[in-house]
């Protein structure tokens, strides 16, 4: 998503949030969406809160807003999208799903070799192999702050059989081929417990805000050097650096500018996903070939070493 | 906090790597998800993807659009507030440029507490500020939480007890509670982060009590309101800057070798405004922020001969006692109250003879008994007669009665109450519920038109629901009476406003007024200017010493004349002078 989402985004947001929330709704044309929601009124009139049925008109663009008086306008940081946006915080937080995969051979072969780009193989694919992985999906939010803040989503995925960890996992999955039950058969035993997944999906984060493009770090450092130097300036003449006062105000600037990441999760995913191994046979007899690894939930095909 | 290696030269490196290796925080208790997924508390596919679609929308990525706008949008529009240019460019660039940490300096009238409370709310919105502490004078504490509440739905406390300082994250509180000891060591321990103090002309001495205090707190984000950045000399403002942004004009010794020609003279304007610059915005009155237009009219009264008789004989009582210098037996200040009561009203001067009388020798109480008996004998007022005049043409609309007494708002009461129109009164003493509740009448109940208000009950109060004004009086001090035209005279006014000043004919007053009207054009020039015509005379009491020395060195009323004529010379040149080389004309 942008930056500053559009206002089409924002309005495909607020009918799914509907859709998902199961409120009726109209689209009364394009600009135009008209609801009926529950809105709790606050214990402060009435104790228990009550809850009342609200017709709301919202329009995306302000200039819709002034076509349809009495619509209210919905936008990034409008009272109305805070609403929607509260409304979900009950919802989504944990979620169980399987990627639904019939292994028909020559089907997956086609699949295989399309990852890989080739033609036609200098192998013959024996002999596959179908086993469910689980899978733990957490997203977070990591909000990188000193005395300004900027946020990302990252969404990481690790195989609880392997401890493969895959970065960008979400956007990889097709949600259209996911059903929420857990397989039958074939699903391989987890190497590792839940907690023991969280734990190295947080050293990941660790390495990858090490990664991260350092200038906000440096910027930030450099404006506390700044300030320290101001401070140095005003306390030097006093003759009270080092003095409990001074050490007291470079605390304060560096409570201000020291880089801090908050990694909130905002949701967490069990997933089965179905791995295929493919014993190969190569066409000429002088070479060998490990198996080949498919995962078609990841489109990622890869040798078994 | 980093151990630190203090530059001698600034191009050294102060800090190392380690000490700006960021820190991982998980906001999060991982045992909770567990828990969750533990009970299969599963939900949709597509509430999953859902949720965090709502987390992108709420992302912050940059400050190149202000949350509140929209944020605030509808609340704003009921309530009938439209955030105006200058404010929205104060917000974005204390956020952006200064870093959190400015002296918003605007003229009165122009909406410093809005621009703090939009800051404010911008922060929290930001997710960059949670703990929030507004120090203001006590009479302020209510009307900054109904504001915060009104305009920015926030709803801070007003704490009492020790505990609730760390408890709750919005707190509005007087600096005299707050800097109880009690108090202090509580709030020492927190780190704020954005401390909000309003007023903060009051802090320009680092010896005082409240200076000290504010600099103990321990702060990320730091604003200071006040209208008055400059009131007497460099030094203050030196001291207001170093509480801000210490180091920012150096230390005082380089300051006073770059900046001070006098104490009262600038020198290097262009580095010091540019200085200033960085860490102060003064938005003034202009092409770009106008208000409706305001008519000041002034009412000269003809007084009765016994109003004239009273006025007469204490002026001559004023006199006679301010030229025996120390040989005195009455303060200088008492005579300049007593001066100043009987140009309000014989009640407020009766009050002051009373307490001279058991005070002074009995010698000294017999002129004095007689003055009181003249005062407390005079039934009849020339103003308040004008007053019911002026109710009489303009029933219906919402009037605002100044004086600087408790005698004479009662006085205006009683006399109103007997024709049959009912006041509500309003003074420095209330209780902070009690003045919000009559100002809260005063605005919705059409029963009451009239508001009696004292000078100390009507600071910093905003009446802009209101257009018209009567001074009953006059203070002495210039500043005084446009801080009481701007309480309706301010952003949120639509319509034209009327000042009328009464001025009873023969009396100092007149000539006062006659003196800043025509002479200083007082009502045309801008506050900034007006305050460097105060700021000429030192503190705001001088001025009003000066005015009385005019008074009571004239023996005849020519020479009254002459001396405040001098005294408007002194003004004029003064401020002349101040164009060609003080810090007012061009820093702010």
């Amino acid at each position: 998503m942008a930056i500053t989402p559009t206002p089409q985004e924002i309005r495909s947001f607020v009918l799914d949030t509907l859709r998902v929330s199961g409120y009726p709704y109209r689209e009364i044309d394009e600009h135009l969406l008209m609801t009926e929601v529950i809105v709790e009124i606050p214990p402060l009139f009435f104790d228990p809160a009550r809850l009342e049925k609200q017709t709301l008109n919202l329009v995306f663009e302000p200039e819709w807003a002034r076509k349809y008086p009495g619509a209210e306008l919905v936008t990034k940081g409008s009272y109305r999208l805070g609403w929607f946006i509260e409304g979900l915080k009950e919802r989504g937080a944990v979620t169980l799903q399987s990627y639904a995969y019939d292994l028909i051979p020559a089907r997956t072969q086609r699949e295989i070799l399309k990852l890989l780009q080739i033609k036609e193989a200098n192998f013959y694919f024996h002999q596959p192999c179908l086993k469910i992985h689980p899978h733990l999906l957490v997203n977070y939010r990591l909000s990188y702050r000193t005395d300004e803040i900027e946020e990302e989503i990252v969404s990481l995925g690790i195989d609880m059989v392997t401890g493969e960890i895959t970065e960008d996992f979400l956007s990889t999955l097709p949600g259209s081929k996911l059903t929420p039950k857990i397989p039958k058969e074939k699903i391989e035993k987890q190497s590792f417990p839940l907690e023991e997944a969280f734990s190295r999906l947080s050293r990941r984060l660790s390495e990858l805000v090490k990664e991260k493009d350092p200038s906000w770090i440096e910027e930030s450092r450099k404006r506390y050097e700044e300030e320290l130097c101001y401070l140095y300036a005003y306390y030097q003449d006093e003759e009270k650096v080092d003095t409990p006062e001074f050490r007291a105000r470079a605390d304060e600037m560096y409570q201000k500018y020291r880089p801090q990441v908050f990694v909130h999760p905002i949701n967490v995913g069990l997933l089965y996903l179905p791995e295929v191994l493919y014993i190969l046979h190569p066409k000429s007899s002088d070479t060998t070939l490990p198996p080949l690894r498919y995962r078609p939930a990841l489109s990622k095909v890869d040798w078994a070493v | 906090m980093p151990t630190l290696t203090l530059p001698f030269a600034t191009q050294l490196s102060l800090t190392t790597k380690e000490e700006f290796s960021p820190e991982l925080i998980f906001t999060a208790d991982q045992s909770e998800i567990l828990k969750s997924i533990h009970r299969g508390a599963w939900d949709t596919w597509e509430a999953f993807t859902l949720r965090l679609r709502a987390e992108e929308l709420v992302l912050h990525r940059d400050f190149s659009d202000l949350l509140i706008l929209p944020n605030l949008k509808e609340r704003w529009e009921q309530a009938g507030m439209v955030p105006y240019e200058h404010q929205i460019n104060t917000v974005k660039k204390v956020i952006g440029e200064m870093r959190g940490r400015a002296i918003l300096a605007d003229e009165v009238g122009l909406g410093k507490t809005i621009e703090a409370g939009m800051i404010i709310k911008e922060y929290l919105l930001r997710g960059l500020v949670k703990k929030t502490l507004i120090l203001t004078p006590a009479s302020l504490c209510r009307q900054w939480a109904a504001e915060l509440s009104q305009k920015f739905a926030l709803y801070p406390v007003i704490p009492r007890h020790e505990f609730e300082w760390a408890k709750y994250d919005l707190i509005v509180a007087s600096i005299d509670t707050a800097k109880q000891v009690k108090h202090r060591q509580a709030l020492q321990e927190i780190y704020f982060d954005l401390l909000v103090v309003d007023e903060a002309h009051k802090l320009k001495n680092p010896l005082t009590q409240n200076w000290q205090f504010v600099n103990s707190l321990r702060k990320k984000f730091f604003l200071l309101l006040t209208a008055t950045p400059l009131q007497n000399d460099l030094k203050e403002l030196f001291n207001l800057i170093s509480l801000l942004r210490p180091g920012q004009l150096g230390s005082y010794k380089s300051f006073r070798h770059r900046f001070v020609q006098d104490k009262r003279i600038a020198k290097n304007h262009e580095e010091l405004r540019t200085l200033l610059g960085q860490v102060m915005i003064r938005n003034k009155r202009g092409p770009q922020i106008t208000l409706p237009p305001r008519k000041v009219t002034t009412m000269p009264l003809t007084p009765t001969a016994k109003e004239m008789a009273l006025y007469r004989a204490i002026t001559y009582f004023v006199r006679t006692e301010y030229r025996k210098g120390e040989r005195a037996s009455v303060n200088p200040l008492t005579l300049l109250t007593l001066q100043r009561e009987v140009c309000s009203s014989s009640f407020a001067a009766a009050n002051t003879l009373y307490k001279l009388c058991g005070k002074a020798t009995v010698e000294k109480q017999k002129s004095i008994l007689s003055l009181l008996q003249m005062a407390a004998g005079l039934k009849e007022n020339t103003k308040m007669n004008l007053v019911e005049e002026i109710l009489r043409q303009a029933p219906t609309e919402k009037l605002i009665i100044f004086t600087e007494y408790l005698a004479t708002q009662e006085y205006i009461l009683a006399r109103l109450k007997k024709k049959g129109i009912p006041a509500l009164t309003f003074d420095g003493k209330m209780s902070a519920s009690k003045k919000d509740f009559t100002i809260g009448r005063f605005r919705n109940d059409p029963r009451y038109p009239v508001l009696i208000c004292t000078e100390s009950g009507g600071e910093g109060i905003n009446l802009q629901f209101c257009r018209s004004m009567i001074n009953y009086d006059l203070p002495w001090n210039p500043m005084r009476l446009e801080q009481r035209i701007g309480r309706i005279h301010r952003l949120g006014q639509t319509r034209e406003t009327y000042v009328y000043n009464l001025v009873t004919q023969g009396t100092i007053e007149e000539r006062l007024l006659r003196l800043l009207v025509e002479k200083v054009r007082l009502f045309e020039v801008v506050i900034g200017d007006l305050q460097r015509i105060i700021s000429c005379f030192g503190r705001a009491t001088s001025f009003e010493s000066k005015v009385l020395k005019a008074l009571v060195e004239a023996d005849t009323e020519s020479e009254l004349d002459q001396n405040l004529s001098a005294l408007g010379d002194e003004i004029i040149q003064k401020m002349s002078q101040d164009k060609e080389g003080s810090l007012w004309s061009d820093l702010l």
